[in-house]
């Protein structure tokens, strides 16, 4: 190489090596930002109240009280209340990965006409608040005999949910339609292409929903309120929700709660991105 | 071919597509009847109910009669609709793009190839979304305080100036915008994992053509994510529009008593339009009356919402080509 | 043989009916907002213990006692048909949703229940329960009682001239400004319920007369917006008040509340933060050493939690018996040594006597279980029209707190959109 290449290429990769430490100090930086009031959360719990809101602000709790989690984990059936959870978490995941793939494949690869307007009802679906729409449904359900139960709140999930459906449609649209007609060429029921070729192209978006369909029923708070009457059916949410009313002063105790009912979903994203993150691209699909 | 067998063989083409048509709508319909099942059993009759409602007086409790358009309006009367309205509008046009934005630039920045301990940085960066909300609020009440709040600190520090976050009618909004930026996690994962999608070899042909990091961005990035980028933004314009949990959150904490019932915020800044709305509703118990108001925010979104695709599906197809 | 089997069966068929032939024990559902909890001395488990106690007592009724429940999810099954019996609004929707049919008038029941024994009540409890208390139409029982309290600083005010505590609202002014300095705050009126109902039940506020029409522009509620006004105005201003409001909500019941490091001449307080200020102001002397008094107030403010029963109820005379059991002078004797035996005030008179009388409950609270029962409280009144009126109360005090309206105005406006809630709600 010249020596005018030579000093191109050290050039470039000086740019390299200081374009990645930028980013990795960037990373740094609003990490930073970000785990600061989480970091609050968790050193408040682990303090006595009149230190917790000291002034100027006592970054490291001292002595280390564990008072407020004895409180959160004695006064709550912290058993009972994961393994509801658990299961108000998982059953949707099914639910949706069953029907929202379903949906969203007729509406992008199948060529027909009710497509575009089934997506524009989904859409519309979402815009009505649902304060007003919560009366109807809750009468809907009360007629079915079904107000102390689960099945108001599962159910809906195995006849897809609008948000999950636009999701995989904007993914599926981006799938190459040649696959699919190769298929059907090939004399593939259409079922055989979705689940065959259609499901592992997606399997990304579909463990990205997985992940979020259970974090947002975790935290989900109004759907057990509404539906559940039987204390052995309530989930975390509902049980830590008893040390959120300000007027009862606990504060370290509803940061204990928070913390507790966050921890298991922090280990939770954390293993999962691996799973759905890492190695597992479209482009080794669509070959 | 004589000229007898052409029509025979146009007319036996026509029969093949319009039976494949056929097929393709029967299947077309089985696959999407789940959601149609659902919609039909569950969505519908709720909806037409409450189309029902805004044109009568039903409390809930008491007899329902017809009085047309008298809720509408009503609305129109309402001393808290047009703050109602003007603060909804604030959240949709300066909220979400600075979440999405955010969000994006997050997304790009824990795309980065070879960064040790990267699954600790994509946690960190979504942990808030984990976190219940109410212990959000309760988070920025201390973030936000006025005097000792770590922002305030932090932002003195390098000599700006330092609101009131909370109590300045001026700056509530905006504390609550930075309060949903922080728990932008949703939108970044979904953006993480469309940047992941692009094809190393596009960067790869745009880097031997000379391109730098910027022009890879705007020119095959971007529009290489167009979909998800329409469906991030249309999500958060359509939840922009219904925004009143975190308000409401954020305003029984900050004010105690009966009022905190009302949590409309220091001179009603933070009155949403749907918390005006879940007001009229369980609180005035005046069903038929928020009845009028979600139909009538139903229309708007309607319309953003179908301008908003219009525009973006042209760009979309544009680039895909 | 075939006749002896016939027999035999005849014979088992009535011996299976039989049982069934006896009532079925009628279910009365109550729902709660009171968090469920492992902890026998909560609010919660001893609602459940005292149903479990009363279904072991009795063959056709039975309870079924759940919690955890929130308002919302009553009003939405409220509205349709197989909702609970009985329920827990919060206290300010009873009568709106009384007067709506949603809820039933029990006044009926009240009068002929001798047991329920209606005169160990205190009177003004019944005024959250229906819009001229016990006279008129009643759609709710009381269960627990909260009141504002005032805490001042005796060296404070005694360094300004005061010996004794003031008696009278002009003389709390007063003393606050002489008191005020950059360092110790006098007294910030942006408080909890500041803009509702506290300064106005302590200046004497009418609501309404009782004809129900809105009274509010009256010469007492120029008074209490004033002493509020003339507050802010010693403070520096709207903006200077909320701020050090804020700055310290959250040292409240920490020893590091201004009231007990000096930092304040007097200090707003509620009856359920009443134990543990007090055992903060403890431990509080021992690092500061600043003393401090609860204060009598020239009239208090009084807030009821309510109970009521469903409209939709297939069985309302059973829930009658249920709700005055549970409402009842035993149930209220157990109810009223509160959370950790710490207290609770409730609404019979029996109850206060059990709190002063028990040996775990601390002097403070005793103290105010006796100003409760004897004490001149009042209440902001209960009316199909409250939230529209809490709203105007809340928004124009505000606008005129933070000086861009004036007292006229302000009482016009608050009047104005007072009188509309109150059309609104009558169509």
């Amino acid at each position: 190489m010249s020596k005018k290449g030579e000093m191109n290429v050290t050039a470039s990769i000086v740019k390299q090596k200081a374009s990645y430490w930028f980013g990795v100090l960037e990373l740094i930086f609003f990490s930073f930002i970000f785990i600061m009031p989480l970091y609050w959360m968790f050193r408040t719990a682990l303090m006595s109240v009149n230190q917790a809101f000291q002034r100027p602000t006592v970054w490291f709790p001292n002595p280390i009280i564990w008072d407020a989690y004895d409180e959160v984990m004695w006064k709550v059936d912290f058993g009972k209340y994961v393994w509801n959870t658990l299961f108000y978490c998982f059953v949707p995941i099914v639910g949706v990965l069953f029907s929202c793939p379903m949906v969203a494949y007729s509406l992008t690869k199948i060529p027909w006409k009710g497509g575009n307007v089934i997506f524009t009802i989904i859409l519309f679906t979402m815009m009505i608040p649902w304060t007003v729409t919560m009366i109807p449904v809750y009468s809907i359900w009360a007629n079915l005999g079904f107000t102390n139960s689960y099945v108001p709140l599962l159910l809906p999930t195995f006849f897809g949910s609008a948000y999950y459906i636009y999701l995989m449609r904007q993914y599926m649209k981006s799938l190459p339609d040649s696959v699919m007609e190769a298929a059907r060429i090939d004399g593939a029921s259409e079922f055989r292409i979705l689940y065959t070729i259609v499901y592992p192209m997606c399997k990304t978006v579909c463990v990205t929903i997985a992940v979020l369909v259970f974090m947002a029923h975790w935290n989900d708070y109004t759907g057990p309120m509404l539906y559940l009457k039987d204390s052995a059916k309530f989930t975390l949410s509902y049980g830590m929700a008893q040390f959120g009313d300000p007027q009862a002063n606990q504060w370290t105790e509803m940061m204990a709660a928070s913390t507790v009912s966050t921890a298991p979903l922090i280990v939770l994203f954390f293993f999962a991105q691996k799973y759905f993150l890492n190695g597992i691209s479209t482009t080794s699909g669509l070959k | 071919m004589t000229s007898s067998s052409l029509p025979l063989d146009a007319k036996k083409m026509r029969k093949k597509s319009s039976a494949q048509e056929r097929r393709f709508t029967r299947q077309g319909l089985i696959f999407a009847s789940p959601w149609i099942i659902g919609f039909i059993g569950f969505t519908i009759f709720p909806i037409i109910m409450a189309f029902y409602y805004s044109f009568t007086d039903y409390d809930m409790f008491g007899d329902t009669n017809w009085i047309g358009w008298e809720n509408y309006i009503d609305i129109f009367d309402d001393r808290y609709t047009g703050r109602a309205v003007n603060n909804t509008i604030y959240i949709a046009l300066v909220g979400v793009p600075i979440g999405q934005i955010v969000a994006l630039f997050l997304a790009t920045l824990l795309n980065k190839k070879g960064v040790k301990g990267m699954p600790i940085f994509r946690t960190i960066f979504y942990l808030p979304t984990l976190v219940p909300a109410a212990a959000c609020a309760l988070l920025f009440l201390w973030v936000l305080n006025g005097k000792n709040g770590i922002l305030n600190i932090a932002l003195s520090s390098i000599g700006l100036k330092a609101p009131g976050w909370l109590t300045d009618p001026k700056w509530t909004k905006p504390a609550l915008i930075i309060m949903d930026t922080w728990r932008c996690g949703g939108a970044m994962i979904i953006y993480l994992a469309a940047l992941r999608s692009v094809p190393e070899t596009f960067y790869e042909a745009a880097a031997l053509d000379g391109a730098n990091n910027t022009q890879k961005f705007w020119h095959i990035t971007i529009p290489y994510i167009a979909p998800t980028i329409q469906f991030n933004g249309l999500m958060a314009m359509i939840g922009s529009f219904q925004y009143f949990v975190q308000a409401q959150i954020f305003s029984s904490i900050t004010d105690y008593g009966s009022n905190a019932a009302a949590g409309g915020g220091p001179r009603n800044s933070m009155l949403f339009y749907c918390l005006h709305l879940y007001r009229k509703a369980f609180k005035q118990m005046e069903m038929g009356y928020a009845c009028a108001m979600a139909v009538l925010l139903a229309i708007v979104v309607m319309i953003v919402s179908y301008l908003i695709m219009y525009f973006s599906e042209k760009k979309i197809t544009y680039s895909v080509e | 043989m075939k006749k002896l089997l016939a027999l035999v069966l005849c014979l088992i068929m009535v011996a299976t009916m039989v049982p069934a032939l006896a009532e079925e024990p009628i279910t009365i559902t109550v729902w709660s907002r009171e968090a469920e909890s492992q902890d026998p001395t909560a609010v919660g488990s001893r609602f459940v213990a005292l149903a479990e106690k009363w279904n072991a007592e009795h063959e056709d009724i039975k309870i079924d006692f759940v919690l955890a429940q929130s308002h919302d999810g009553m009003i939405t099954a409220m509205a349709n048909e197989g909702g609970p019996d009985i329920v827990d609004l919060l206290w300010q929707y009873a009568v709106p949703v009384g007067q709506k049919g949603g809820v039933l008038e029990l006044s009926e029941y009240i009068k002929n229940d001798a047991e329920f024994n209606v005169a160990d009540f205190f009177p003004n409890a019944w005024l959250t329960c229906g819009v001229v208390g016990l006279e008129g139409e009643i759609y709710a029982v009381p269960r627990s009682c909260n009141s504002a309290y005032m805490l001042y600083n005796p060296a404070i005010l005694k360094a300004a001239g005061y010996e004794e505590f003031p008696t009278t609202m002009e003389g709390i002014l007063e003393a606050a400004k002489a008191c005020h300095t950059d360092e110790v705050m006098g007294l910030n009126p942006i408080s909890p319920w500041r803009d509702d109902v506290l300064f106005y039940a302590a200046a004497g506020v009418q609501w309404s007369d009782a004809e129900g029409n809105v009274t509010f522009d009256s010469p007492e509620s120029r008074v209490a917006l004033k002493f509020q006004k003339d507050l802010i105005d010693m403070i520096g201003g709207f903006e200077a008040a909320s701020e050090w409001s804020t700055t310290y909500s959250n040292q409240f019941v920490t020893i590091n509340d201004p009231i007990f490091t000096g930092g304040a001449a007097m200090r707003f307080l509620f009856s359920w933060s009443l134990a543990d200020m007090f055992k903060a102001g403890d431990e509080a002397g021992k690092v500061y050493g600043v003393d401090y008094a609860l204060a009598d107030l020239p009239q208090g403010m009084l807030t009821c939690a309510t109970m009521q029963i469903n409209a939709n109820t297939k069985h309302p005379d059973e829930a009658w018996k249920v709700l005055a059991y549970l409402n009842g002078e035993a149930a209220m004797a157990d109810l009223c040594m509160g959370l950790e035996n710490r207290g609770q005030l409730v609404p019979r008179k029996s109850a206060l006597k059990v709190i002063q009388e028990s040996e775990v409950i601390s002097e403070t609270v005793k103290y105010a279980a006796g100003a409760l029962a004897e004490g001149n409280v009042v209440n902001f009144t209960n009316s199909a029209y409250i939230d529209g009126y809490l709203s105007a109360v809340g928004t124009y005090a505000d606008e005129y707190l933070r000086g861009y309206i004036d007292l006229e105005e302000a009482i016009e406006l608050i009047q104005e959109d007072a009188e509309k809630a109150k059309e609104d709600s009558e169509k």
